[in-house]
């Protein structure tokens, strides 16, 4: 009857624990001839379960020989504890021994409620209770568990005892009885990472085990974010990575960059995705990740070798979980905007300024436009995400559905972004030695985006900072004869929705069109399917040896469609036919990789050996297709059958193809968890698309090593409760850079440039012209990049306080470039491998975690110092030109050269303003002063870098019974940004005040800011160069979650409801639109990476408020 | 079941194996669409695709976007004005304009890059065509003649260039400069190497080639060009002898259609660069912004250099339509004309505000301004005529202006041969009258001066006959008559705005033709970085 009873209570208990881990965990133990105490010890170190039992009273010294493979615990406790007169009871993942006498004493404990009786509740940190929780009295085996309710009661208990509180996954708490008759306990949850997991590539390994820089960034700080893809969780999070958005506007791409640019190209790191290398992962829903690991060192990011080179960002998505099935739902909403609009003269501003400088006599200031706050509207941001989790012994899966879309903060709906995304992760026990299973992932996304890839040739928001505010949106009711004699010639001059027509400046011409019209002229959007995944299969022939073989691919097929109505804004921006195009483009890769992994422990010495191959295959097929003109200038009309004709047709595509193929092992050795070593190697070799034969294999080593120096008897635990020392060294690969040109190093004779035939039109038509592609560089080889890296992992004070540091040395060789030969070569130049980049820094982490009574906080601030530093580069290429900024070929604003930071800013060096005229003294490449006649392109300098000299981040949480806040910043300190779109050919634009307040306005005046109409060298110098640094609070938000007693009466899991301010405040003192410009604007020369920290007037980073919640059942 | 899982690893293992063994040839993937050089170079056809790319090149390095070969023998040459929407709207264009240019000048860069682009691709020509036959004879001999015209723009404009004849291997990336003899002499050479080899213009299309490829006569007048300018007067003069007595070249009785598309290839024609309607680019097609003019069949500097559309510019029935405003008539070359009584030339070259009006166009915006940088005379050769360009409804007209270029015409040899007469031998009655017959053509008095009188008169028939043909600047400089010529010219710019009835202007800094460096342009910036062994020119510092 009693033991009913307990059994009752265990029976409640087991329903109530989180899965059924006893059922569903299977070990395997080959133990010759040890003891008992051994048996369990392992058991605890390969498993989550844990013994409660009294050694006194349990002969754990016993010998026994254990041989089990994939068995279930209770088999292996029954054949362990046969034929002794222990029992055992499972509760989720604690195991209690008893003897039987002992099992008696348990049920007249439970019966008789002798002695003194103690009883209380035992709750969780969020107030619910915890059933099956043990309360024993310390050096007995007498005690109780707690009911359902989290209650118990222990009797027969002596004078001066303690009741020992045990949980999994809590820390044991001991509390002396007194005389107190009720105890209510409030556990505590383990401390944070003590065993978390860690993906390293083709395996995981234990945060404690590991010897290389890596952080990681969970799934709780990704969800309740306004991020929209899964690279923004990245930025502050860590140290050491920082994010780049290639635009602020829905849905465009970041940049992530790893331990500082380490080439001169394209510097991302690679992500692979559930194990399966991704080219993008905009596709991903930031609420399906479980991890996101960064591989920051070469140690870590050799094992994927040729591409490791730039870091690599292992992603693990969430996957199914045995037992409850569990859905999720979370919801959110956003209103955006712009913060930090730079402050742009007005219309008398600008009527004197245009005047002092002698560029317009006479502005009419009829109108004054505000063009930024014309522009902006509020934007908005959905997302819908719900998942569903389950499964049995066999078989786990996760389903999930996201839905989001953001309309951004610029007026119209051209500003877009929609992503549907599917996904449905599997895992299947098959049979003991066969695990398969998948990861599947389908997304569409459907994107358009304002122009902004003129940068400052006519994008919106850069027309919109540029066009003076003299001009109207439109003309209400008079409309100046300059206005009307356009329009009068020209019958395509556009009309606003309400009839009128747009503004046409009369002082500002050429690219600089009235924003509203290129929006009015800007139509279509790029759709995108994505299907991503693997499948898997895992075979475990023997005991610790696994066979994984992994086939992954990575579709995308996307189609850009869009029109061009026929419109006239100005002589240079018109479009008399209207052209329908379509340009389509798959991408196709699949990934095939086998690997087998042998665990081994002797004695002590714990070893896990890796060895693998992979093959790639990357093939992608291009087709543009454009027609016109259109029978119909109508947005119904514009596709290619409604053309009337097809003089504006143009059809280009071709086909690419990358391979590549591996073969990698790796050593992980440890001796009792003290002294750790790993090695690694990775040779890679790709397909003559990227080098030649000759080049074409690349061997990566790395080892590291590591040294718990807690773990010595010598080492005092009082304060720090651990200590690791971490070294590494490696060598990684980078092939990118040679994407842009396949086979551009091959002697070959062609006739197609850009995309289309070279032709020399004759009388009797056009002949094709065939000429060399390229000079060849028969010995072009892999970009090597080689890290060593020393780090430090420290906790203390009971494990709450966390620091980590690294320092680390970046090396990256034979750097692949153009070379820039003599002009008389006559040729385009070749890829060839010219320069070293080093990249070193410090890289800290510290966190904080703490509960006080129902009050509970936790602080993390990272910091990391960059230096970089082009080391060398071949003498011939002298330097690279990088972005080009102002008029076509006239001015290189970064170059990459010797002796400096790789892309800095190059213009002319000024030394304070000439109060004689108004104009910058420049400076002389040789240091001797002159006025702005007396340089030439040859004095061009380094005046300023972009990159970061400091990274930093902060997260604070704070916790008080149901609410929560949370506060992160981020930001950078000592880079420089260029405002790009003051352009020297323009000199009627508008522009910030900053310009105008405290400006040179006559002479003998000592100024800081140069006359109104100071030379046109003036914008191609320091003086538009300024201090990018700032610190932006990326999320204030305040949450509430329903405590259990209530969730339980609505019959919910957990709901949380939050208000959040994403991204709201930046404090910086750069007078332009934001200190982290997006580099949106490409051409031939100017790319994502070498115009870093340009400001082109690009799409700002939106602030947003948010509401939100999240709830499971 | 344990032999089973044995098996299993077997089948695994094996397939390892198999995967690693089958990827021999895995990685060896091949590029499209290219040829591999020993391939090359063998048939007829491969010859016309080379030496096409050679033709392609002077193509290009005269209608790049903002980069033209032309345009930089015009702006200094004092027959154009600047111009464009605005100040600044083009500053490498306006310092080439006024003189004001460094070796950083993005326009003398390219243009002196594009000529060694032209350069290897004659080279390469010369060096692979075997002369197995009539046809690659005459093949190589085209890319020879090519190889010397451009040489001849190097020489005349930079002077002592590296004399480059061959695909260079990285080894010899560093070439010194040449010198100008060398460059001349090697001109000859090539020229004399290619006469005997090269097809008569009217044997040209019987011959399997093109009206438009370079012929006998287009050898014989650039080597008496060279000639001329080297000053072996003689020699040139024979060299002329020969075009003219060929009876192949005549002039075009209408001076107003000699550089119109209807003209192209006619009788006066000796050599022109081929621009074509036919592409049909829009904005969107042509790749006008990315790819340096490569594969765009038409001329973008006929639309930029049209006069300036916004506010001002109307045609009416004149049969123009606007551009963007650069390299209108200056007033020097208008009065010129005047000067000389020249009015059909006038009127052909250069439209007046009157004559604008008369078709029903306009120059002036309301406020009675004329187009920055203009003086309201519109240059009407190369200009942007609707009818050298496509339908609006088929493509963008301004994309689409197909003028050729005239790189040598029948006058200019008539002129250039009694150019040689006079200065050689004196053989001023041979002079006189191809001087007279240039003359005639355009109903102006035959002339009967001799010695220095007609040498002035043959220098002054030149510029009114070859206005805005990119010859004059070149002229100017080997004549040595830079200080009267080039006097004043680049030193301001016109606003059209006006005080009173005087436009104002503004005078530029820094600027003007500056004696003893401004004879040649300077190496580009760039070259001296990456050239150790080149030596800059005077004046242009390191």
């Amino acid at each position: 009857m009693k033991l009913t009873i307990v059994l009752f209570i265990l029976a409640i208990s087991q329903l109530m624990a989180v899965g059924t881990y006893s059922q569903s965990t299977r070990l395997s133990l080959n133990l010759k001839t040890v003891a008992v105490k051994d048996v369990l010890d392992k058991i605890e170190a390969n498993s989550e379960f844990v013994f409660l039992y009294n050694s006194k009273l349990i002969d754990v010294d016993r010998t026994v020989s254990m041989d089990f493979r994939n068995e279930k615990i209770s088999e292996i406790l029954n054949k362990l504890f046969q034929e002794t007169d222990v029992s055992y009871t499972v509760v989720d993942r604690q195991i209690v021994l008893t003897t039987k006498a002992d099992q008696s004493s348990f049920s007249r404990l439970l019966n008789g409620q002798q002695g003194k009786v103690v009883s209380g509740k035992v709750t969780d940190s969020s107030g619910g209770s915890l059933p099956g929780v043990s309360v024993v009295i310390k050096g007995t085996t007498n005690g109780s568990i707690t009911d359902p309710n989290g209650n118990y009661s222990v009797g027969n208990i002596p004078a001066n005892s303690i009741l020992q509180f045990s949980f999994v996954g809590m820390k044991m708490q001991e509390i002396e009885v007194d005389n107190k008759s009720v105890i209510n306990i409030v556990m505590q949850e383990e401390t944070i990472g003590i065993e978390e997991v860690m993906a390293i590539g083709y395996g995981v390994q234990k945060k404690n085990s590991v010897t290389g820089a890596i952080s990681s960034v969970k799934a709780e700080d990704m969800q309740n974010t306004s991020i929209t893809r899964p690279e923004q969780i990245l930025q502050g999070k860590t140290a050491g990575v920082q994010v780049i958005p290639i635009s602020g506007s829905p849905g465009a791409g970041m940049n992530v960059r790893i331990r500082g640019y380490s080439s001169n190209a394209n510097s991302n790191p690679i992500f692979i995705v559930d194990g399966v290398k991704t080219q993008d992962i905009g596709y991903l829903d930031p609420n399906d990740i479980a991890s996101m690991d960064i591989l920051k060192d070469a140690s870590s990011a050799a094992i994927y070798g040729a591409e490791g080179g730039n870091g690599v960002v292992m992603i693990t998505t969430k996957g199914g979980q045995k037992g409850k099935t569990l859905i999720s739902y979370e919801v959110q909403h956003s209103w955006q905007s712009a913060g930090n609009l730079p402050k742009l003269m007005d219309v008398n501003q600008y009527a004197q300024y245009m005047k002092e400088g002698g560029i317009i006599n006479n502005v009419d200031k009829t109108y004054n436009t505000d063009w930024l706050k014309e522009i902006m509207e509020t934007g908005s941001l959905t997302k819908h995400h719900i998942s569903m989790t389950g499964g049995n012994d066999k078989s786990v899966f996760l389903l999930s559905l996201g839905y989001m879309t953001n309309d951004g903060i610029i007026k119209g709906s051209q500003d877009k972004f929609k992503r549907y995304s599917i996904r449905l992760n599997s895992d299947h026990e098959m049979k003991s030695w066969l695990k398969v299973g998948n990861h599947l992932s389908y997304a569409h996304t459907d994107r358009s985006a304002i122009n902004e890839t003129q940068g400052e040739f006519g994008g919106v928001i850069s027309s919109a900072l540029q066009i003076d505010p003299a001009t109207p949106v439109s003309f209400q009711n008079n409309i100046p004869a300059y206005a009307q004699a356009i329009i009068n010639a020209n019958p395509s001059v556009l009309k606003d929705p309400n009839g009128n027509y747009y503004g046409i400046s009369q002082y500002n011409f050429g690219e600089i069109v009235n924003p509203f019209v290129t929006m009015a002229i800007t139509n279509g959007g790029i759709y995108q399917d994505n299907l991503n995944g693997d499948i898997y299969a895992e075979i475990t022939p023997i005991t610790d040896l696994t066979f994984t073989t992994r086939y992954g691919v990575d579709i995308n097929y996307q189609n850009n469609h869009f029109w061009r109505p026929t419109y006239y804004y100005t002589a240079e921006r018109n479009n008399g036919s209207t052209v329908v195009v379509d340009q389509n483009q798959m991408n196709n890769t699949w990934i095939w990789e086998n690997f087998v992994s042998y665990k081994k422990s002797i004695q002590n010495h714990n070893f896990v050996l890796l060895a693998g191959m992979s093959a790639e295959d990357y093939y992608q097929r291009v087709t543009n297709v454009q027609g016109g003109p259109m029978v119909k200038e109508d947005p119904s009309f514009a596709y290619l059958s409604f053309l009337s004709g097809q003089t504006n047709d143009l059809v280009t595509g071709n086909p690419n193809y990358f391979k590549k193929e591996s073969q990698f092992g790796r050593v992980t050795y440890d001796y009792m968890n003290k002294y750790m070593f790993q090695g690694s190697i990775r040779r890679d070799g790709a397909s003559l698309s990227y080098v030649p034969k000759s080049g074409r294999w690349g061997i990566f080593p790395s080892f590291s090593g590591g040294w718990v120096i807690s773990s010595e008897d010598f080492f005092n635990k009082t304060i720090l409760s651990y200590a690791k020392l971490r070294g590494s060294w490696g060598q990684n690969g980078s092939l990118s850079n040679l994407l842009t040109t396949p086979y551009g190093y091959l002697p070959a004779i062609t006739a197609a440039n850009t995309g289309l035939i070279m032709q020399y039109p004759l009388s009797t038509g056009n002949s094709p012209a065939f000429e060399p592609a390229v000079a060849p560089n028969p010995n072009l080889k892999w970009e090597t990049s080689q890290q060593t890296d020393i780090g430090v992992d420290l906790r203390a004070f009971k494990d709450k306080l966390t620091f980590t540091a690294d320092y680390y040395v970046k090396t990256t060789k034979d750097l692949i470039t153009l070379s820039n030969p003599p002009l008389e070569v006559g040729n385009n130049p070749a890829q060839i491998n010219a320069g070293t980049v080093e990249n070193k820094g410090f890289e800290f982490e510290l966190g904080y975690k703490e509960k006080i009574g129902d009050f509970k906080y936790s602080a993390n601030v990272n910091l990391s110092t960059l230096k970089n530093n082009v080391t060398y580069l071949d003498p011939t290429v002298g330097q690279i030109n990088g972005a080009q900024v102002g008029p076509s070929g006239s001015w290189y604003a970064t170059v990459f050269e010797q002796g400096h930071s790789m892309w800095h800013f190059n213009g002319y060096k000024t030394a304070g303003i000439d109060p004689a005229t108004g104009n910058p003294i420049f400076v002389k490449k040789d240091g001797t002063k002159t006025n702005a006649a007396g340089i030439t392109g040859a004095d061009l300098q380094d005046i300023g870098s972009p990159l970061p000299k400091l990274l930093f981040g902060a997260n604070i949480n704070l916790a008080y019974k149901a609410f929560d806040l949370t506060v992160s910043a981020s930001g950078m300190s000592g880079n420089k940004v260029m405002m790009a779109w003051i352009r020297t050919d323009r000199n009627q634009i508008n522009r910030p005040t900053y310009f105008f307040d405290g400006r040179w306005t006559a002479a003998g005046q000592n100024t800081k800011i140069p006359g109104a109409g100071a030379d046109s060298k003036t914008y191609n110098s320091d003086q538009i160069v300024f201090n990018g640094s700032y610190l932006r609070i990326q999320q204030i938000q305040l949450g509430y979650t329903l405590p259990t007693s209530m969730a339980d009466k609505f019959s919910i899991k957990s709901l949380r409801i939050y208000v959040s301010m994403d991204n709201f405040f930046t404090f910086t003192k750069y007078p332009g639109m934001d200190p982290q410009p997006s580099p949106q604007y490409t051409s031939p020369t100017t790319t994502l990476s070498n115009s870093v920290g340009i400001d082109r007037g690009t799409y700002p980073i939106p602030r947003d408020i948010m509401v939100g919640a999240s709830i499971s059942f | 079941m344990k032999t089973k899982i044995y098996k299993l690893s077997l089948i695994v293992i094996a397939f390892i194996t198999l995967c690693l063994g089958c990827s021999k040839d895995f990685l060896d993937t091949k590029p499209l669409g290219v040829i591999s050089p020993d391939q090359f170079y063998k048939t007829d056809a491969d010859a016309t695709g080379a030496v096409m790319s050679c033709y392609q090149m002077f193509e290009a390095i005269n209608a790049s976007p903002w980069t033209s070969l032309w345009m930089l023998k015009e702006l200094p040459s004092g027959e154009v004005l600047c111009g464009g929407g605005k100040r600044n709207d083009q500053p490498p264009y306006e310092e080439i304009a006024e003189f004001r240019f460094g070796s950083d000048n993005s326009v003398i860069t390219q243009v002196y890059g594009m000529a060694y682009y032209t350069i290897l691709r004659t080279n390469l020509v010369v060096d692979n065509v075997k002369p197995d036959n009539e046809y690659k004879k005459a093949v190589i001999a085209e890319a020879k003649t090519l190889r010397a015209l451009m040489y001849f723009d190097l020489v005349t404009l930079w002077g002592p260039v590296p004399l480059v004849l061959h695909n260079l291997n990285p080894s010899e990336y560093q070439q010194p400069n040449s010198t100008i003899a060398a460059i001349w002499a090697q001109i000859e050479k090539d020229l004399t190497e290619a006469i005997p080899d090269l097809p008569l213009k009217s044997q040209l299309m019987a011959k399997g080639m093109d009206i438009s490829r370079v012929s006998k006569g287009t050898a014989q007048s650039l080597l008496g060009k060279a000639l001329l300018f080297e000053k072996k007067y003689a020699d040139a003069a024979t060299q002329f002898e020969t075009v003219i007595t060929s009876g192949e070249y005549g002039l075009n009785p209408d001076y107003s259609q000699i550089l119109r598309k209807s003209s192209e290839w006619g009788r006066e024609s000796i050599f022109e660069i081929n621009y074509a309607i036919t592409q049909l680019n829009t904005w969107s097609t042509g790749n006008i912004w990315a790819n340096p003019g490569r594969t765009t069949l038409d001329n973008v500097h006929w639309q930029l250099t049209g006069p300036r559309g916004d506010a001002w510019f109307a045609g009416g029935t004149s049969g123009l339509f606007a551009g963007w405003g650069f390299c209108s008539s200056s007033q020097e070359t208008y009065n010129a004309y005047v000067a000389a009584g020249d009015d059909v030339r006038r009127k052909a070259s250069i439209m007046n505000e009157a004559e604008l009006q008369s078709f029903g166009g306009k120059m002036r915006d309301a406020s009675n301004t004329l187009p920055y940088g203009s003086v309201g005379l519109i240059r009407l050769k190369y200009s942007t005529w609707k009818d050298e360009t496509v339908d609006p409804a088929a493509a963008t007209p301004e994309k689409n202006l197909g003028t050729n270029l005239r790189v040598i015409r029948y006058a200019d040899v008539l002129l250039m041969a009694a150019e040689a007469y006079n200065q050689a031998s004196g053989n001023d009655a041979k002079a006189l009258g191809y001087l007279n017959q240039v003359r005639t053509r355009v109903s102006l008095p035959g002339l009967t001066v001799s010695g220095p009188a007609l040498f002035d008169a043959i220098k002054k028939e030149r510029r009114l006959e070859l206005s805005f043909e990119g010859v004059r600047y070149q002229d100017i400089l080997r004549w040595g008559t830079t200080a009267t010529d080039l006097a004043g010219v680049g030193t301001k710019y016109y606003l059209g705005t006006f005080t009173g009835t005087v436009e104002d202007f503004v005078p530029v800094d820094n600027s003007g033709f500056k004696p003893n460096k401004n004879e040649l342009f300077p190496f580009p910036l760039n070259e001296t970085k990456t050239n150790s062994k080149i030596v800059q020119n005077p004046g242009f510092g390191g």
